[in-house]
């Protein structure tokens, strides 16, 4: 076995956006996995979750039940997964059609130094299709990686991919700084989300 | 006679387009549960955990929808740095009904910390607290916590307190009935 025979983060996210239609929502969870998603394919329809590590999959969940129509990509790593599982049980037991997760499978914590996992050799594929995900595969390649994520990116969801990653220690520079409330509003606008204005009349007092 | 506050708290949850409700139960919630779930306009989601309902919740809106989340008052505990990271930092809106334990007459000492620590805990990651102990403040809060909190993109959370839920008996409340525990 090469040590070194697993693709890196770049590897895939490459792929990604190259077999990535325009209209794919993209969640991304802290650190590098939103650092070098920004660089790669930075867009008005990703949403980099720069904290809170675990709550990538509930905050995609609820953006894929709030919009059925549109694929919704996460990307999450294992050591996020492995704080908040549970957050998988629920997308297993919602079951959205439009949900693809893309788990970052390097067994490390990359983003704090590359401490290693609680557990890093576990089979999420495995796991993932006891929580009730429909699909789930375990990918090695970027070959098997495009084989897996086209057919993901056409509403027979949920799908969980866990990829086998090279840990990248060294933090990507963004392109630009990812200030939250300006993601989120360029997100909102990107998805055509209601706006909610309070308007005043009668000089500005409330009738009720 | 008015109706109970769950019955007015999902009457208001459908005037005000809420679309997703996620929640961990507790026997206070039941009833507004059980009407959440039986709503076809409503997608009721059984959470694992609390701190899910701020990912689920800060999703929805990102994608154009309402949420509530509905919790005990021990979940709040879990809550802490998602509330903090993700609806602070981006400013989303948060609405939440939280069913008191450990403040009036609760008989398990267990609860007693965390009922105490709710309302000052979640003051503390910037949420508005109402606590209510009565139907009529109950729908009261609601009704505004609800215009608040999508309007003013405010985090708001609603305490609905043992003096209006009552105080669960898990130990008898007199010794003489400790023998049927």
């Amino acid at each position: 076995m090469v040590s070194n025979s697993r693709p890196t983060r770049e590897d895939y996210y490459r792929a990604l956006s190259d077999n990535l239609p325009e209209e794919t929502l993209v969640v991304t969870s802290l650190g590098n996995a939103s650092y070098l998603w920004a660089t790669v394919r930075d867009a008005p329809e990703n949403f980099y979750l720069e904290d809170a590590m675990g709550l990538a999959l509930p905050l995609a969940l609820g953006l894929a039940v709030a919009q059925p129509n549109r694929e919704v990509v996460v990307v999450e790593g294992d050591g996020g997964l492995l704080m908040h599982m549970g957050g998988l049980v629920t997308v297993g037991a919602v079951a959205p059609n439009n949900l693809t997760i893309l788990l970052i499978q390097n067994g490390v914590h990359a983003a704090s130094g590359g401490q290693a996992l609680t557990n890093a050799e576990l089979d999420i594929a495995d796991i993932a299709r006891a929580m009730g995900l429909k699909h789930a595969e375990n990918i090695t390649s970027v070959k098997e990686f495009q084989s897996g994520l086209v057919p993901a990116l056409k509403g027979d969801g949920p799908t969980l991919l866990a990829l086998a990653t090279e840990p990248d220690l060294d933090a990507v520079i963004p392109p630009a700084m990812l200030d939250p409330v300006v993601t989120k509003r360029r997100f909102m606008e990107a998805v055509g989300a209601p706006r909610y204005v309070s308007i005043f009349f009668g000089g500005g007092m409330l009738s009720e | 006679m008015a109706d109970p506050w769950t019955v007015e708290a999902h009457r208001l949850f459908k005037k005000h387009g809420i679309k997703t409700v996620g929640y961990v139960p507790d026997a206070g919630l039941t009833d507004l549960i059980n009407a959440c779930d039986a709503d076809n306009d409503i997608k009721a989601v059984v959470m694992t955990t609390e701190e899910e309902g701020i990912g689920l919740s800060s999703g929805a809106w990102l994608g154009g929808e309402k949420a509530a989340i509905l919790m005990q008052s021990s979940g709040v505990g879990n809550t802490v740095n998602a509330i903090a990271s993700i609806v602070s930092s981006c400013q989303f809106p948060l609405f939440m009904i939280v069913t008191m334990r450990g403040q009036y007459g609760e008989s398990n000492p267990w609860q007693i910390p965390m009922g105490q620590a709710t309302a000052p805990v979640l003051r503390s990651v910037g949420v508005r607290v109402y606590e209510v102990d009565t139907e009529e403040d109950a729908v009261g809060a609601i009704e505004n916590g609800l215009k608040m909190a999508f309007v003013s993109n405010a985090a708001v959370a609603v305490l609905i307190g043992q003096k209006l839920i009552g105080a669960k008996s898990f130990i008898a409340d007199v010794a003489e009935e400790v023998t049927h525990v």
